[in-house]
């Protein structure tokens, strides 16, 4: 009766932060244990050292997406990637890819590159169910890359350590975007009809490649940082913000500064929504450990199912519809700690864990009927949300693959890691 | 009462920019001053953590305030009578559960300041704890108008 009620009230649209505090609020008080529990266990956060990474991350992303950012993005990839087969449709998967790491899943990519990129795609004869499959399903690629916020969101609440995960993801989050841009060339060459190869303007390549060289090396530059180990993720984070502080607002001058109050605020308003669901989650979780609910799940699994690649299968279809139904952040927050105990005693990595939640929650944002990316290309662009499920179907094919790849060879995020 | 919403409005803003200005200032400072000057300072990590505690709780009250708070979004599906029901009964349970979460948020800080536990030096832990009442505080009334408005 109690998840029935907690269901009917997510439904209904109830912040989720909401409907799980009432949870624990309810179950706490039912084995008559002292509800102050609720914030002696939310002030565990304030014990965190990684976390300081979410909130300055998040400014930063929303300095870039505030900026000129994306179009001198388009313009730089352009030049790299724009002379081969399908070249527009490579570029776009490298732009959406790139955006998604330095924002966030926010959806801010398919509003932000999406009135650029679909018209270019449209002008390069590419057709219009194509561009705006390619658009949806590319809207959440580029997670598995550094300064990915689910990321570190997971390997907080995994204890997982963040530079492994980024290592991991290099060669999956690769895989999917070349699997992608495959398809686009193949695509390309098939329809033959020019101009499928994007000519750019000679004269202007140095001053294109000289704009946005910035924001192309700021992922490098922090895959360097973290992968070295010099500084820690939290460190990189406040680098970060110094460095799209003064890319923004004194060498390209396109933030002002009186604009920044504004981008503080819209960036903080996203990280209090993550933030108060992490501190609701700690408290529920730690309801669920008193009454060792994670133990009698794992071992109801595992009197169930006994093989642990029908685990992996059947775990990628419950993250996929996860993914599909609720945001990203509050499914890593509410699934991990469920899911993480169970996954090792199947002896699966957490790191490798950690690549295949990503990969599902990325595939699922663009799932349908509810997939959130769906939705937010439909009203960018103006197209009714059927069309949008025909359109993403033979990209979702293509991610589906590259998934169980990616969950049936471990070796792909586990080859830089010390098992 | 229009310009008393604004500023208040104005208030929750400027300090959520104050808290990350901070957040940056410290974070970012620490980094110089150990790679500089070989230094550092035992209660900038600790006050890093709790600003980040701070502007958390302080950004869920204002993206209540910008209906931002994240959710499950199955209400394109729902009928307008149904969502009707969805409109009241979502700021109703809100209040009710954002009322008894302060009045927790309360008797915790009341316990620690009667422990009297301290932070770093001789700094008492239930200062920086008083951002839970005061969050949840500010929720219910703003879910309370929300549900009178509904209704």
């Amino acid at each position: 009766m109690t998840y029935l009620i907690t269901a009917i009230l997510s439904a209904a649209g109830t912040p989720l932060f909401i409907v799980i505090c009432g949870l624990a609020l309810y179950q706490f008080s039912s084995v008559d244990i002292d509800l102050t529990v609720i914030f002696i266990e939310m002030y565990r956060l304030a014990e965190m050292p990684s976390l300081s990474a979410l909130p300055l991350f998040c400014f930063s992303g929303f300095l870039l997406a505030n900026s000129q950012a994306p179009s001198r993005i388009v313009s730089f990839t352009r030049i790299l990637f724009g002379w081969l087969p399908g070249g527009l449709a490579i570029v776009s998967i490298i732009i959406c890819a790139l955006f998604t790491a330095l924002t966030g899943a926010s959806g801010m990519t398919i509003v932000a590159m999406g009135g650029l990129l679909y018209p270019a795609l449209l002008k390069g004869n590419y057709g219009e169910s194509f561009s705006l499959g390619l658009l949806t399903t590319s809207g959440s690629l580029g997670l598995l890359f550094p300064p990915s916020l689910p990321l570190i969101l997971y390997g907080i609440i995994s204890e997982t350590p963040i530079n492994q995960l980024f290592i991991a993801g290099v060669i999956p989050g690769i895989l999917l975007m070349v699997a992608l841009g495959l398809y686009g060339s193949i695509y390309s060459i098939k329809r033959g009809k020019a101009p499928n190869r994007v000519e750019s303007d000679k004269s202007n390549i140095w001053t294109e490649f000289r704009n946005g060289i910035g924001e192309i090396l700021l992922p490098i530059f922090l895959f360097i940082a973290i992968w070295s180990g010099y500084i820690a993720i939290n460190e990189a984070a406040s680098l970060c913000v110094v460095y799209v502080l003064v890319l923004t607002t004194i060498i390209h001058r396109e933030v002002k500064l009186s604009d920044i109050p504004k981008i503080c605020v819209e960036s903080m308003v996203l990280f209090g929504a993550i933030f108060v669901i992490l501190a609701s989650a700690i408290a529920y979780t730690s309801f669920l450990i008193d009454q060792e609910i994670p133990n009698h799940l794992l071992n109801y699994i595992r009197d169930h199912i006994h093989n642990k690649w029908i685990f992996l299968l059947l775990l990628n279809i419950f993250l996929l519809i996860v993914g599909c139904m609720i945001d990203m952040y509050s499914a890593l927050i509410l699934v991990v700690p469920l899911i993480l105990p169970i996954a090792q005693s199947y002896g699966i990595h957490p790191v490798h864990l950690g690549i295949i939640f990503m990969t599902n929650l990325e595939i699922g944002y663009s799932t349908p009927p509810v997939g959130i990316n769906l939705f937010i290309s439909s009203l960018r662009f103006g197209r009714p949300i059927i069309e949008l499920y025909r359109a993403s179907l033979p990209f979702l094919g293509i991610l589906f693959i590259c998934l169980l790849i990616v969950t049936y060879f471990p070796d792909l995020s586990l080859i830089f890691i010390a098992k | 009462m229009k310009n008393i919403t604004k500023l208040i409005h104005l208030f929750e803003n400027y300090l959520l920019v104050f808290l990350i200005g901070l957040l940056v200032l410290f974070s970012a400072g620490q980094i110089v001053i150990r790679n500089t000057f070989d230094q550092s300072y035992t209660f900038v990590d600790p006050l890093i953590r709790h600003l980040v505690l701070w502007t958390g709780m302080w950004g869920a009250l204002v993206a209540t305030r910008e209906d931002k708070n994240l959710r499950i979004e199955v209400s394109y599906f729902a009928s307008k009578s149904l969502k009707k029901v969805m409109d009241i009964i979502r700021p109703t349970v809100s209040f009710f559960v954002c009322s008894l979460l302060t009045y927790y948020a309360i008797r915790f800080v009341a316990d620690e300041y009667i422990y009297g536990v301290v932070l770093f030096g001789s700094f008492p832990s239930w200062c920086v704890q008083l951002i839970f009442p005061i969050v949840f505080f500010f929720l219910t009334i703003r879910f309370l108008i929300q549900s009178i408005k509904t209704v």
